[in-house]
């Protein structure tokens, strides 16, 4: 990765991580989102967040018992290699700052979230 | 099953919006069934299937013409339902509908089974009350009979936006439309239905404020229409010979399947004559210092050299100032007549998102025209 693309894309993490924990839900007292089911299938759950959950998120109409449970799995798979997941919590963290209830989205998410940035540009500052 | 792509995501630098220009062919020839409805739902399928968010840049001067018809021509009439649901797919689908007039349907007449369009294809060559009148109509059309919210982007049929561009800016504003995406730069015509020079722009591949008579210059002062020129790449000499050699072995490969000649179908007893314009360069991606990203012409330089274009594409916009670059790929439906093609098109998205899924998102006009705070749209010097 050349510096210049290193560069760019360090600084919007580093901005990200720094929304991030500004958020009270982020430093609040340590949550975990709901264990994921045994067998639960990581592409699938993906797919099915951005396919069809966040769609109606962005419509304001998600069911949010839904969107948590897709998130633990999603968060579980999640490596800082694979983008897609990342993106998966981009997207989330952004239609919460755009226009969900405030609190709508639990603290776990944001401390999931929290750690996944920083584990993202570790790998990118290492 | 198909691995589903990163979202949209302002954690990108890169936004590349995929366009389609979803129309039947200039002369009014073809089918609706065969060069819009079938492949417009492959394509839909196949951005679903990758989680692709992208716009169709729908002409709608031709839907008017065949409503006009439709009552006293079933087969018109089957063109006109086919097409409604077609636009009804792509809202139902999450696609964001942008607005694409081709003018010479504007005065459409159907006779003995042919539509007779005008020569003028630049939507520029005709009068204001014209030009109010595409918008208007067409407008009017894709809110009240197809439901849709007004279109944020608009791209000129045949990129005939100029010159003068002074009343087809004017539209844009009152009608709410805040990006135009007609300009490519290195494109130029000079046939006898089109006449355009989009040469050496002052900003060739960047956002800008259009010149309130002049879309290819920047304006002195921001505006309310931002032009997001649709993206083209000079060639080297090395590759230009490169594309030679993929149009030799394409004639090679017609030649040994029997095809070579019977390419271009002669123009049937009583109708039209093709413009001349078509064999003067209308169907060439390809001018001599631009190569256009047209998704739907990636054989005419093979796909090894096209994933390097789109390559060089995004290291451009990444050397640009502060991001995100907007980043807007051309598509024709029209073209999209085999496997072969969709297959090409699936490549060159698994390419961007391999080399360069760390930077880029795909994002519809729709979005772009809702960001555009984000960016900082070139001005005159």
């Amino acid at each position: 990765m050349d510096a210049r693309r290193r560069a760019i894309l360090a600084a919007a993490l580093r901005a990200r991580l720094a929304d991030v924990d500004a958020r009270p839900e982020t430093g609040a007292a340590p949550r975990a989102l709901p264990a994921p089911e045994p067998h639960a299938d990581a592409e699938e759950a993906l797919r099915r967040l951005m396919v069809s959950v966040v769609p109606r998120l962005a419509a304001g109409e998600a069911d949010m018992e839904e969107l948590r449970r897709l998130l633990a799995v999603v968060a579980t798979a999640a490596r800082p290699d694979d983008l897609r997941f990342l993106d998966a919590f981009h997207r989330v963290y952004e239609l919460g700052a755009q226009g969900l209830p405030r609190g709508a989205l639990p603290a776990a998410f944001h401390q999931a979230y929290r750690r996944l940035l920083a584990a993202a540009l570790e790998e990118l500052d290492g | 099953m198909p691995q589903t792509a990163p979202a949209r995501t302002v954690m990108k630098p890169i936004w590349i919006a995929l366009t389609d220009d979803w129309e039947l062919r200039g002369d009014g020839g073809g089918d609706v069934a065969a060069l819009q409805h079938r492949p417009a739902l492959a394509l839909m399928e196949l951005y679903a299937g990758c989680g692709i968010p992208a716009t169709f840049c729908v002409e709608t001067l031709q839907q008017l013409a065949f409503e006009r018809f439709a009552d006293a021509d079933p087969g018109l009439a089957r063109g006109r339902d086919l097409w409604r649901e077609t636009v009804a797919r792509m809202a139902a689908g999450g696609f964001d509908v942008a607005l694409h007039l081709h003018p010479q349907w504007l005065h459409a007449a159907h006779e003995n089974g042919f539509w007779r369009l005008d020569r003028r294809w630049n939507l520029a060559d005709y009068d204001d009350e014209e030009i109010e009148d595409a918008f208007a109509r067409s407008l009017a059309y894709l809110r009240d009979v197809c439901r849709l919210p007004a279109p944020a982007a608009f791209r000129a049929g045949s990129w005939g936006a100029c010159c003068p561009s002074g009343t087809i800016l004017r539209c844009l504003r009152r009608h709410g439309i805040r990006i135009d995406v007609s300009v490519v730069n290195g494109l130029h015509f000079w046939g006898e239905n089109v006449a355009l020079d989009y040469r050496n722009l002052a900003s060739p591949y960047r956002p800008y404020y259009p010149d309130a008579d002049d879309i290819r210059r920047p304006a002195a002062a921001p505006g309310d229409v931002v032009e997001v020129p649709t993206q083209s790449i000079p060639l080297s000499g090395a590759q230009r010979l490169e594309v030679l050699a993929a149009k030799a072995l394409r004639l090679l490969g017609r030649k040994l399947a029997g095809t070579l000649g019977r390419g271009a179908a002669a123009p049937r007893p009583g109708s039209p004559a093709a413009p001349r314009a078509v064999a003067a360069g209308l169907t060439a991606a390809t001018t001599r210092s631009d190569h256009i990203i047209d998704l739907s012409r990636i054989d005419e330089v093979g796909q090894r050299l096209f994933d390097r274009l789109l390559d060089r594409v995004i290291d451009r916009a990444l050397r640009q100032d502060r991001p995100p670059a907007f980043l807007v790929f051309e598509n024709h439906t029209k073209c999209l007549l085999s496997p072969g093609h969709f297959r090409r098109i699936e490549n060159a998205l698994r390419h961007i998102r391999a080399r360069h899924g760390d930077v880029v998102a795909f994002v519809t006009l729709r979005e772009m025209a809702d960001n555009l705070d984000r960016i900082r749209p070139a001005l005159a010097h």
